[in-house]
């Protein structure tokens, strides 16, 4: 899948609100309206949430002076979403176990969300200054 | 300004700006194997 290709989350989302869970497969599901703007709105939002849950174990305060740890542990932890819910979900089994190579997808995952723990440190460094006093 | 505004406003800032980072390392990453390719 190219990079930035969010339309099948838009489409898992779009039938999570009909009451479906999971998919056999998710690219065979029937596409919904407007599933590519879902998709980059759940992305975004998801990020903001990951983020928000950073905030309500270490508090704002840790957005004022930022250091690495939580950060990482949050990018670390928050890859049980894509192992648990959304591969799952999307008909790729729990933690990728019906894809032709769990392992490599597993620690691609993981890779992921220690990158996305560094973003979040990289973020709130930049954010920081921003902040009302 | 309350705490409740400084904290939505540094977890939007921060999750926003984190995911726009990943976004771009991927468009970066796919671009780079293109070339190489």
């Amino acid at each position: 899948m190219p990079p930035l290709n969010y339309v099948l989350i838009g489409r898992w989302i779009g039938h999570l609100a009909h009451g479906r869970l999971s998919h056999e497969s998710i690219a065979a599901a029937p596409p919904i309206q407007g599933e590519a703007v879902l998709g980059w709105v759940v992305h975004y939002a998801t990020g903001v949430v990951f983020a928000a849950l950073l905030l309500a174990v270490w508090g704002v305060e840790w957005a004022r002076d930022p250091t690495p740890g939580p950060a990482l542990l949050v990018g670390v932890a928050t890859v049980a979403a894509p192992l648990l819910v959304l591969q799952s979900g999307m008909g790729a089994g729990i933690a990728a176990s019906r894809t032709p190579r769990p392992n490599v997808s597993r620690f691609r995952s993981v890779v992921a969300h220690i990158s996305f723990g560094i973003a979040l440190y990289a973020a709130a460094l930049i954010a920081a200054p921003l902040l009302p006093a | 300004m309350n705490v409740s505004l400084t904290g939505g406003m540094a977890a939007l800032l921060i999750g926003a700006g984190a995911t726009l980072f990943m976004d771009l390392c991927a468009v970066l990453q796919h671009r780079l194997s293109a070339c190489l390719r």
